[in-house]
């Protein structure tokens, strides 16, 4: 597994506002516009195709992840078939090496990914938007003890602390999540700190000052509305990072704990039988596929609509092997 | 596959290899001084062919399935240790493919007194760097045994008989004094693992954990760490004529698919794959399919702590468990088919184990009716939750227990499998912080070997099971460990196994499995040896 | 610039502090220490044989003062001697590094080489079909693990062609041919996540500076497409590709931990994940010092090369 994470280097100063890439936040580039912004063609906006196409694809398997079961009643762990049946009616999927039927824990797997996904994500977000908001706001000595402890979680070799965290809280799939959590926080971090630095030079910062408000209140109510935009971006490409993180986990047994079913534990065990049983590893391998494009298009659209004056570019150099 | 039959299969193959009867067999292991006379089909496989004469010459490579990760003569504990290891040394005895007890640098042994035993050396036997082996250097080769130096541990002295001392009695002959009677020594001489010999002042003179002398059929060029064992032969090797290859290489290829790879694009020799990735190769042309028992059984271990009261701690509910488990589907579903029924001495090992039948039919019977019955006489007819810890790799283990907790559900049990990887898995196993782990056990030098734990002055009962007595056991144990007449203790060995089913069960034997090694057809004469090591590649000659 | 460089190399030193600090207390706290590895569960050991074994290895002392020894040889370059196979630790790394900087390299230079080109096409023949099609490759090179892709293709070569390539690390300066046909395979199944990055990179900013008001005078004056979309759109391009390269030498360091192990590898990410499964504390110490320095470094190097590819930007 390695985390890669949009990067770039605070020391770097860009005499030219507008061009940029350098600090890393490429999704930054020109900068986030400040303050209110203009409602007119919102409405517009919102029927972008590719955030359409991708809210479906995430609609739906957020849909597949909550009401799968009830639909498809078949019983993920059970174990009564034969095994490596390939598809057919009764097993449209198959079964995998114990027996299990493989659309049950597909559709199982949807709701362990997403857990994965969304639950790390967050993780992530939250630690990061605490350091980069205050690295970025205080400056001097609290940002630069900030930015070092950034430097060594990115230096951290992501394997290693996935291990720690499961031999020391114990192996599953909290733990996983925790440590993917982790492993992406100084990217977020970095990212926000970026943004925060960049608006701490626009006049209505100090205004806001100006008007008394406290450290707190800046944060919160300026500059957190204004980092929306690039962060939004990132949250749908981690979210797919995750997802390709746990499988990597899995590899070594260290993921989502048997007999349960995720996507990634699936594409992992599936190895060992590419060429017997095929259709162990194409299923959960289409699943990951549709949902990273899904989570894409949809963080593609949703940058149209927040932050307009960005090009239709797509995403910000992250995610994972 | 008839594993009812699996002790008659193993004894007439054995007949039929040697020309002797089941008495004649079990008697001969008594001849070898009380030692334990192990029965393995070791070259089932490859005896059904036609012997063509054997040819000198060519390479090897062999793939690793783990790194060695030392090559150090004494104290290694991993198996792999000795995979990178085995060709390069001797001990004073050996087991033929078969597991039968002969000698190795040893010519003959006479024994004193049942305190005593005499080994007169073979003359003329030299190590790789010409030196000839003497009495001297087995003297120092036992004293590193009896406390290995890292990067070799003192963990191993569990499996060391009771030496207390040797004596050079002259250049040939050794003599090996015990501080009490000690019916393991032949058995952990001939298993070679911990008791090579080498020369003297070997650990001085270079890097045990990388470098190496010895007496075995191949010569050691290099061990470079996650890469490879490189070998060249012993051209001075003391069984005449061979070994027949000129060059060995053991490749570290941790990855299955890797060596599926590996294999069918000619690029290694042989490896071992597991049953799954072994049926590919079944019929093709090419390559050919090696299977055989080995002694890593499967086990389900419970702690048995004071002060707590666990569900388990209540005999009914251990035996329910085991009446719950369906061994033939674990057999079929992990391991496709080929496994036997296991004790607590796996099958296979000599006359020790209980047989197939009588495990089948009455101890490891797959009973649910019993098995609910049980838990309803004590009180858990509504089951409980329980972790239940095991190996994250490799991956039979968490398949082996998604099929356990499938089982357990039937009688109301929740299996909470944690596959934990293998450090923390082998340090919470030894400090007893686990509630349930799912386990393997391995090859021991003497059937004593799986029924130490069982002795209460041994530090792992305090920690495992402390909550549980039973004195009549115990006495058993120990019992097992003195006594040197083979008949007497083959009783004894049988009536504690039955005991430990029947009365303890604080540990549950699951199944023991099959090992499978594919070979290029070049590869001759290779099998797959009972004790889990490459033995074979000892005899082996190439196309 | 020389001012510049000292300050981000004196930056180093509290981050190699730091980030040893907390390996060394990590592995620390991983349960089962080197005796419960040396010993594999089997627990005959008293504590007095286990006591015996941790002063042999200087594990008995107070924390600080075992962290003290380990760092005050570090300076020294002596990183001390492997637990497990006592071969000093810097000789393993030595061996380890070249394997991994060669597969990391050629990984991101397969990654630039595929990457920047689709980029650029999918740019400029934007929503044509060849623009969907390197956008979807670009979406499967993130969905797919490169574990998964490096067996795919190790069991499709071997099957389709009979052919593997060698296990055993060739050096380059031995028979190069050999080295690139060992590497390859691995390389390229590294390589696919950055390329589908640098891919969408190069694709974004070639369609923002494409837009800008200056090169749209450009194209009004006559100035050929081609000469625009290459002097222009691309120098901006490289810009974010410096960047994921840059940070991608540091990630894949360790990485590529598991396509070494599949291809039989022994690099630094392989002896990394060993290292911790034999609680190899030395071993781990010097490695993710190793690999904190070289992302450090790297990063470094980026900011160098910016300033050299965007003269607005300037080394404070």
């Amino acid at each position: 597994m390695s985390i890669i994470r949009p990067e770039g280097e605070e020391h770097v100063a860009l005499e030219a506002a507008g061009v940029s890439a350098a600090d890393g936040a490429a999704v930054l580039t020109d900068g986030p516009v400040p303050g209110r912004r203009r409602s007119r063609s919102r409405w517009a906006r919102w029927r972008n195709p590719i955030g359409l196409i991708g809210a479906g694809i995430v609609g739906f398997n957020v849909l597949v992840a909550l009401l799968g079961r009830t639909v498809y009643g078949v019983d993920p762990d059970a174990q009564p078939a034969e095994r490596l049946l390939p598809p057919s009616w009764a097993n449209p999927m198959g079964t995998d090496e114990l027996g299990r039927d493989v659309l049950a824990r597909i559709i199982h797997g949807a709701q362990v990914s997403l857990q994965v996904g969304v639950i790390s994500v967050s993780i992530g977000l939250l630690g990061g938007l605490i350091l980069g908001l205050l690295g970025g706001y205080f400056k001097g000595l609290i940002d630069s003890i900030l930015m070092r402890i950034v430097d060594m979680m990115f230096a951290f070799p992501g394997l290693v602390l996935a291990i720690v965290i499961a031999g020391l809280l114990g192996a599953n799939r909290r733990n996983a999540m925790i440590a993917i959590g982790v492993i992406i926080m100084p990217a977020f971090a970095r990212v926000v700190r970026a943004a925060v630095l960049e608006l701490m030079g626009f006049p209505f910062i100090e205004s806001a000052r100006a008007l008394g408000g406290g450290g707190l209140r800046i944060m919160t109510r300026h500059l957190l509305p204004n980092i929306v935009a690039p962060l939004t971006v990132m949250v749908s490409v981690y979210l797919s990072t995750a997802i390709l993180s746990e499988a990597a986990l899995s590899f070594l047994g260290l993921g989502t704990q048997p007999p349960e079913a995720s996507w990634g534990g699936m594409l992992n065990t599936s190895r060992q039988y590419l060429d017997i049983a095929p259709w162990l590893s194409i299923f959960p391998g289409a699943a990951i596929m549709v949902v990273v494009l899904g989570f894409n298009f949809l963080g593609d659209g949703l940058r149209d609509v927040l932050d307009p004056r960005i090009g239709p570019r797509i995403g910000g150099g992250v995610s994972t092997k | 596959m008839s594993e009812e039959l699996i002790d008659e299969e193993l004894v007439e193959f054995e007949s039929k290899r040697t020309g002797l009867t089941r008495q004649q067999l079990l008697a001969r292991g008594v001849g070898v001084a009380a030692a334990a006379a192990l029965t393995g089909s070791g070259a089932a496989l490859a005896a059904g062919e036609a012997a063509p004469k054997p040819k000198r010459g060519g390479r090897l490579t062999w793939a690793l399935e783990q790194d060695p990760v030392h090559i150090a003569p004494f104290g290694g504990i991993l198996t792999s240790n000795h995979w990178g290891k085995e060709f390069m040394y001797d001990s004073l005895l050996e087991w033929d493919a078969n597991l039968n007890v002969r000698g190795a640098l040893a010519a003959s042994w006479k024994v004193i007194n049942n305190k005593t035993v005499d080994f007169t050396l073979k003359r003329g036997v030299r190590f790789h760097n010409g030196k000839e082996v003497t009495a001297a250097d087995c003297k120092y080769s036992f004293d590193l045994q009896a406390s290995p130096p890292p990067p070799g541990s003192v963990a191993v002295l569990g499996q060391f008989p009771k030496i207390e001392r040797t004596q050079v009695m002259s250049k040939y002959v050794i003599r090996i004094h015990l501080s009490k009677p000690d019916a393991t020594l032949f058995g952990y001489l001939a298993w070679s693992r911990y008791s090579p010999i080498v020369p003297q002042g070997m650990y001085n003179d270079l890097n045990p954990a990388r470098q190496g002398i010895g007496t075995g059929p191949f010569r050691l060029v290099r061990y470079t760490p996650n890469d490879a064992v490189e070998y060249t032969r012993n051209p001075n090797f003391w069984r005449k004529g061979l070994p027949y290859l000129d060059h060995l290489t053991l490749k570290v290829l941790p990855d299955e698919q890797t060596r599926v790879a590996a294999l069918r694009a000619g690029a290694i020799d042989g490896a071992t794959l597991s049953p799954d990735a072994a049926r590919q190769f079944a019929g093709q042309r090419g390559f050919r399919v090696l299977k055989n028992y080995t002694a890593a059984f499967r086990e389900l271990q419970f702690t048995l702590k004071t002060g707590e009261n666990k569900p388990w701690h209540d005999l009914r509910v251990r035996k329910a468990v085991n009446h719950a488990l369906n061994r033939q589907e674990m057999i079929n579903k992990v391991y496709g088919g080929n496994g036997a029924f296991s004790g607590h001495v796996p099958p296979g090992y000599g006359p020790w184990p209980l047989t197939q039948k009588e495990l089948r039919t009455k101890y490891e019977r797959f009973d649910l009716p019993l098995a609910r019955r049980l838990m309803q006489q004590a009180g858990r007819q509504r089951g409980f939750d329980v972790t239940m810890t095991t190996f994250s790799t490799p991956a039979d283990f968490a398949a082996l227990a998604s099929v356990m907790r499938e089982q357990l559900k039937r009688i109301n049990i929740d299996l909470n499998i944690e596959a934990q990887e293998p450090g923390t898995f082998a340090a919470r196993n030894g400090t007893g912080s686990f509630e349930w782990d799912l386990t393997a056990r391995g090859m021991r030098g003497d059937v004593n070997g799986y029924t130490a734990e069982f002795n209460p002055s041994n530090g792992i009962y305090m920690r495992w099971y402390p909550a549980y007595r039973n004195v009549s056991m115990w006495r058993r144990v120990g019992a097992l460990q003195v006594t040197l007449d083979h008949s007497k203790r083959l009783a004894i060995a049988k009536a504690l196994q039955r005991q430990l089913l029947d009365e303890a069960l604080v540990q549950v034997p699951l199944i023991a499995v099959q090992k499978f090694q594919v070979v290029r057809s070049r590869v001759r004469n290779m099998y797959v040896s009972f004790s889990d090591f490459n033995t074979g590649i000892r005899n082996v000659w190439v196309d | 610039m020389q001012q510049f460089l000292v300050r981000r190399l004196l930056l180093l030193v509290p981050t190699l502090i730091g980030m040893s600090l907390i390996v060394f207390l990590m592995v620390r706290l991983l349960p089962g220490d080197i005796v419960d590895i040396f010993t594999a569960g089997d627990t005959t050991i008293t504590d007095a044989q286990r006591h015996e074994i941790k002063e042999q290895l200087g594990l008995t002392g107070p924390l600080h003062v075992q962290y003290w020894e380990w760092a005050s040889g570090a300076v020294r370059g002596d990183f001390g001697i492997s637990y497990r196979n006592t071969t000093p630790v810097s000789e393993t790394l030595i061996d380890a590094i070249p394997i991994t900087l060669e597969l990391v390299f050629l990984g991101l230079f397969i990654a630039v080489l595929i990457g920047v080109p689709l980029g650029v096409i999918s740019a400029v023949r934007r929503d044509k079909g060849s623009d969907y099609v390197s956008r979807v490759a670009g979406l499967i090179g993130v969905s797919i693990p490169s574990f998964w892709l490096a067996t795919l293709l190790l069991l499709f070569t071997s099957r389709v062609f009979g052919w593997v390539p060698q296990f055993s690390y060739v050096s380059p300066l031995d028979d190069p041919v050999e080295n690139l046909k060992q590497f390859i395979m691995p390389a390229f199944a590294i390589s696919v996540f950055t390329m589908a990055i640098v891919m969408r990179m190069v694709r974004a900013t070639m369609l923002e500076v494409l837009n800008l008001d200056y090169i749209r005078t450009a194209r009004a004056k006559g100035v050929p497409r081609r000469k625009v979309v290459f002097k222009h759109g691309l120098r901006n391009a490289l810009i974010p590709v410096v960047t994921i390269v840059g940070f991608e030498v540091g990630v894949l360091m360790s990485g590529a931990a598991i396509v070494e192990i599949i291809f039989g590898l022994p690099g630094v990410g392989w002896n990394l994940l060993q290292a911790i499964f034999n609680r190899d504390y030395p071993l781990v110490q010097a490695t993710a010092v190793l690999l904190a320095t070289t992302f450090v470094v790297f990063n470094l190097l980026v900011d160098i090369i910016y300033s050299r590819l965007d003269p607005r930007i300037t080394l404070e």
